[in-house]
């Protein structure tokens, strides 16, 4: 070991003496010094601001004046404002006249200066410390951070958190127009100058998370990519020089073993980048740390990560080095191998994207076919599972710009998000299969979805019109099909009603039969319904739609309205499932801060409400949910990565669990006997519950685990779509393989799977590595937070892929050049 | 092909070789498709006896490099064996007993020379506590006492080279190999390194002396060998050179029946006089012996006479005191290292 060591102290020797150490480390220093004056306070939130809290002034002036005498606190408000405010008020609303006020932020308006003056009249009132008064506030629920500092004493308080207190009671008074804000700020600082353009109202949680995700990514791109390229051109002539011959001979005649010199010499060589990798990120830790208070040990990860990312680089360099013994052939080979990566980065980028849209994102088993939906929103279908060949199923009705659209849409990557996307059902009665299709000609219209039908025999789907943009969800039963909207609207369309001439023969389309767009009547139909709507983005999608419902108003009768009088709202089309056993709906709900499941029952022909319990999903934030019922068990995939399960008759949760790997949920679903749930992961993981014999959910034994992007059931078999359109049907009793259907994909999606993507696999991807770093990060930050909606967390790919390639690629390279250097003649 | 020949052993020869070489082949290739081939060693026989110094001679390109190299590992043979110190040439084990002085050394520029020293030791895995120890006395040995605390990259080429045998002899080595270590050093500084060559010769410690400046090998070296484009053309003791290439121009005028000028002069059996006499009482005196007149000037005569024993020698002065003949200078024609290697290599290219 000792001739080894030698050598590495050696090349640190080496490091030191160089004067390039020395400029860089310079460099360094004077980042570091730029840095160490920028430092962070966190002070309490007290400013009332227009825009960020306050959005509709002339609401607030309404609920001022006309609470004023009715409202303790509202009064005493109003008695603390200047005479010359409240005059101006009492004209701003005498202009009104009680009318629904409007947003008004114009420049020309007059009355803006009166407005953004009361603002500045609140913020006076905040810092008078005798604004508080028990008897005032003595009817009011107050937030817990107000009645923590009452209890301190409100004259007892600081400035600051008198302040605070005061701006909780005037948030309190006005609700819905003055927003309480964060409870602390984040105010920056470069030595004793305020950095007002950095200021932030992010909690210093928020604002931790932010940096550690932030600073990687910033010195990743800018400041390693300088260094790392320095540190190539500086490195490059250590090899070449060791090997000249009048030192490689006395090296090479010393009893040590040529592999290990080369590994040492190597590992020597990455002194001179380690030198300056620590200095930099302790000084960036210790920034962080003292200025900005964020102690985030994964930042330190950074120090061996970036070691790796230079030896990546460095490999290469010396293998030249060695092969050739010339630095500048060494540099030259190193650009170009960066070059390279680069660009097979990105190449692997742009074909993922594409190749990611045409991936099956929704299956339908029809029989012994298949429909699916791909990530794009079109319609696939095949003639049969043995075909092994997907076939457009609604592509060829599309319109010539309808088809350019697609194909842009594939190449840019524009994803529709899953919650938009209806499921294609299929009906066994009628032997007709019901899909939706995206429209992507109209940018604007994208979340509009074509309907289109098709026989079950022959599977040519025609497009019969447009589904409501409102519609969010689509259930087949006995009847026929159940709709039911965003403003919780139940709606029947009986099979014998949708119209037949889509199912002609080819020829009648020739005959005009798109002009007559009987579409529209459908839309038509369930848009009529809304009323009660308690989401105003609805209301707005209502008024868009609007001028179509005097079209078609024949078909009115075509669908039957089911109810509920007193309905729920869907914000989203994975939060309402119908129950094929007892014909039962559940619609997850969010409001006031809870998290409820309501239960619809049909009772005399209308769906009602019939139960409804709380779900504790231990978040205090809002969460994303999807929720599945079947059989008598309800399953709630709640954001945060918890799964609960209810039992549909008692409404009693009967377990509440989180799965193995805490991924965002993407998927969830229920086969229609209520034995077998399955949840599909962000990560492509496919998770099932046996209601009859598992207690809690496993990750299910099926192939391509990682890569799965749809699943399905259909009577007592379990269909996965893995591989991008690999489409496997299993008996989810035992998991064994029953039938694969295996389409060979495009010559694209070939050449992407099986050369871009081995290439990318076995390539560095040094440019990635702040990934590892953020993730190591964010993993030390917390290990779970029950208020983190993982759904809206970016999704990413295994976040130490790029380490391991890299060290994959980092020991084969230095093998090789064992291997030349073992065998080679000097 | 000349094979080793008498192989005398020195004083304090133990039985063992230092160095045993036998058929030992190299070639070279170059180029990745169309590979040119190049033959280095064709065939080299020869062993170094255990405490001796060893010169190995030859002319630019000769094999000399390639030889050494083979026998330190550097680079592999292509056929024959190839033995140090009873170990095959190039192991690790070997390398241990073997310290190097490599030509046109280049010692890292960071270091100074107490660095060097521990880098170097340390490679030859001696601690650097036992280099510490060691030093003093090798750099005084090396005569580098003052000057090791100075960075290398003040050195000059001869503290370079001093330096260089310093590190050599860190691991007190069983044989020491030197490429060319007076090259480039003042004539000082090369009676000096003669005189390191003979204290280790006094330690028990093998030299193995590759070098082309043929008055140093002949100062120094008991036995040389000589190798010509591949092939050895000698191996022997240095005082039978002459002999060697006497009985080679011989055997050659056997074979031709041609006289070669060159190797009459080198005739170790030739006396050179020169005298002052009566040129009529010269000639009576060289009566009967096979002389030849190479210079007159007035009464002074240069005189080239065949004489094999020393007691005719002696009858001869006689002869020309007698007759009052005075004698300026005698001497025995010896040949030089350097006549004898030019003849060897050159007789070789003149027949190629």
């Amino acid at each position: 070991m000792r001739p080894y060591l030698a050598i590495i102290i050696d090349s640190f020797r080496a490091a030191l003496a160089s004067r390039v150490l020395y400029v860089l480390l310079g460099l360094i220093t004077i980042l570091l010094l730029v840095l160490a004056p920028i430092h962070l306070r966190e002070v309490m939130d007290w400013k009332i601001q227009f825009g960020e809290h306050v959005k509709n002034p002339r609401l607030l002036v309404t609920q001022l004046v006309e609470k004023k005498d009715s409202r303790p606190d509202v009064k005493r408000i109003w008695e603390r404002l200047p005479t010359k405010s409240r005059d101006g008020m009492l004209e701003i609303y005498a202009k009104n006249d009680g009318d629904e006020p409007k947003q008004s932020r114009g420049p020309g308006n007059p009355d803006l200066q009166t407005l953004l003056g009361v603002i500045e009249d609140l913020n006076e009132i905040i810092k008078d410390p005798t604004f508080y008064d028990k008897e005032t506030w003595k009817d009011r629920l107050l937030p817990t951070e107000a009645e923590e500092l009452i209890e301190e004493g409100p004259e007892s308080l600081n400035e600051e958190r008198s302040r605070r207190l005061n701006r909780l009671l005037i948030s309190n008074s006005f609700p819905a127009t003055i927003e309480a804000g964060s409870p602390t700020a984040m105010d920056f600082y470069f030595a004793v100058w305020k950095l007002e353009f950095l200021s932030s109202s992010a909690t210093r949680q928020q604002f931790k998370t932010g940096v550690s995700l932030v600073i990687p990514y910033v010195f990743d791109k800018f400041v390693l990519s300088l260094g790392l390229l320095i540190a190539i051109l500086v490195t490059a002539n250590i090899i070449p020089e060791t090997f000249d011959p009048g030192s490689l001979n006395l090296l090479l005649s010393k009893p040590i073993s040529r592999s290990a010199l080369y590994i040492s010499k190597f590992i020597g060589g990455c002194s001179f980048i380690a030198l300056c990798a620590v200095y930099l990120f302790l000084g960036v830790w210790l920034w962080l740390g003292l200025g900005l208070g964020i102690w985030d040990k994964a930042f330190l990860w950074s120090i061996p990560l970036y070691i790796l990312v230079f030896a990546i680089y460095y490999s290469i360099s010396s293998l030249v080095g060695l092969t050739y013994r010339s630095a500048i052939m060494a540099i030259v080979v190193t650009g170009l191998f960066w070059a390279i990566c680069f660009g097979v980065g990105s190449i692997h980028g742009f074909l993922h994207t594409r190749t990611q849209n045409f991936q099956v994102v929704d299956v339908t088993p029809v029989g012994e076919k298949l429909v699916a939906v791909n990530a794009v929103g079109s319609l696939l279908s095949t003639d049969s599972i043995k075909a092994n060949a997907w076939s457009p199923g609604a592509e060829a009705e599309l319109q010539f710009e309808e088809q350019q659209a697609i194909g842009v849409a594939t190449w840019f990557g524009v994803l529709m998000e899953d919650d938009l996307r209806l499921s294609p059902v299929f009906d066994e009665t009628t032997n007709r299969v019901y899909a939706p299709a995206f429209s992507v000609v109209n940018p604007f219209g994208i979340n509009h979805q074509e309907f289109h039908v098709a026989d079950a025999d022959t599977m040519k789907f025609k497009k019969i019109g447009r589904f409501p943009r409102d519609l969010m969800a689509m259930f087949e039963t006995a009847e026929g099909l159940l709709f039911v909207t965003s403003n919780g609207r139940i709606s029947n369309l009986p099979y014998d009603q949708i119209p037949d001439e889509a199912l002609e023969p080819e020829t009648k389309k020739q005959g005009g039969s798109k002009k007559t767009q009987p579409a529209n009547d459908i839309e038509t139909q369930v848009s009529e319904d809304k009323e009660t709507d308690e989401d105003p983005k609805s209301q707005n999608d209502q008024q868009s739609t609007k001028p179509k419902i005097t079209r078609k108003q024949k078909i009115a009768d075509r669908v039957q309205k089911l109810g509920p009088a007193r309905p729920v709202t869907v914000k989203r089309r994975g939060n309402v499932d119908y129950n094929q056993s007892n014909g039962e709906i559940a619609i997850f709900n969010y409001r006031n801060n809870r998290h409820i499941v309501h239960i619809f029952a049909m009772e005399d022909g209308k769906y009602k409400k019939s139960r409804s319990v709380e779900i504790d999903t231990g978040a205090t934030a809002r969460m994303r949910c999807k929720l599945a019922y079947q059989g008598n068990t309800i399953i709630i995939a709640v954001g945060n990565g918890q799964i609960i399960s209810v039992d549909a008759t008692t409404m009693k949760e009967q377990q509440g669990y989180l799965p193995e790997t805490q991924f965002a949920m993407q998927t969830l679903r229920g086969s229609k006997n209520g034995r077998w749930f399955g949840l599909l992961c962000n990560n492509q993981t496919l998770w099932i519950l046996d209601t009859e014999n598992d207690s809690s959910m496993s990750k299910a034994a099926v192939g391509g685990q990682g890569t799965i992007s749809a699943f399905g059931f259909q009577d007592n078999s379990l269909w996965v779509v893995d591989r991008s359109d690999r489409v496997t049907q299993y008996d989810p009793e035992t998991m064994t393989k029953q039938q694969t259907f295996s389409p060979g994909g495009t010559v694209l999606e070939k050449a992407y799977r099986y050369v871009v993507k081995p290439f990318y696999t076995i390539c560095p991807k040094p440019s990635e590595f702040y990934r590892v770093v953020s993730h190591l990060s964010a993993a030390s930050d917390s290990k779970y937070d029950r208020n983190v909606d993982l759904t809206r967390v970016p999704k990413s790919t295994d976040p130490f892929s790029p380490l391991w390639s890299g060290l994959i690629f980092m020991v084969a390279m230095l093998g090789l050049a064992c291997i030349v250097f073992h065998y080679k003649d000097f | 092909m000349i094979q080793d020949s008498e192989q005398k052993p020195p004083k304090g020869y133990d039985g063992d070789l230092a160095i045993s070489v036998n058929d030992l082949r190299k070639t070279y290739s170059e180029g990745l498709v169309f590979r040119k081939k190049f033959e280095a060693l064709k065939g080299i026989t020869l062993s170094v006896n255990r405490g001796e110094i060893f010169g190995l001679l030859g002319p630019n390109g000769a094999g000399k490099t390639t030889l050494v190299k083979i026998l330190l590992g550097i680079i592999r043979k292509s056929g024959g064996d190839a033995d140090m110190l009873g170990l095959p040439a190039g192991s690790r084990e070997g390398r241990k007993l073997v310290g190097y002085l490599p030509e046109h050394l280049r010692v890292p520029q960071h270091l100074t020379g107490y660095q060097a020293l521990e880098l170097y030791g340390n490679l030859s895995n001696v601690p650097s506590n036992q280099v510490r120890k060691k030093r003093g006395e090798l750099l005084e040995l090396v005569g580098l006492a003052g000057r090791a605390k100075d960075g290398v990259k003040k050195y000059s080429k001869g503290m370079l080279q001093r330096l260089g045998l310093a590190q050599a002899l860190l691991h007190d080595p069983q044989l020491v190999v030197m490429d060319e270590p007076t090259d480039g050093l003042d004539p000082r500084a090369r009676a000096e390194m003669r005189e390191i060559i003979r204290q280790l010769q006094h330690r028990g410690v093998t030299v193995f002396l590759n070098s082309h400046l043929l008055q140093e090998v002949e100062m120094v070296c008991q036995r040389v060998a000589i190798l010509d484009k591949g092939n050895l053309r000698y191996c022997g003791e240095v005082s039978e050179i002459g002999q060697f290439v006497r009985e080679q121009a011989q055997s050659q005028q056997a074979v031709d029946g041609i006289e070669t000028a060159g190797l009459a002069e080198s005739d170790p059996s030739a006396v050179e006089i020169r005298i002052i006499g009566d040129p009529i009482k010269v000639n009576e005196c060289f009566q009967g012996l096979d002389f030849e007149v190479k210079s007159k000037t007035g009464n002074e005569f240069g005189v080239s006479v065949q004489l094999d024993e020393q007691s005719q020698v002696d009858d001869l002065i006689d002869r020309l005191r007698a007759e009052k003949i005075s004698l300026i200078s005698l001497e025995r024609r010896r040949v030089s290292l350097e006549d004898a290697f030019l003849q060897i290599v050159d007789e070789q290219s003149s027949k190629n």
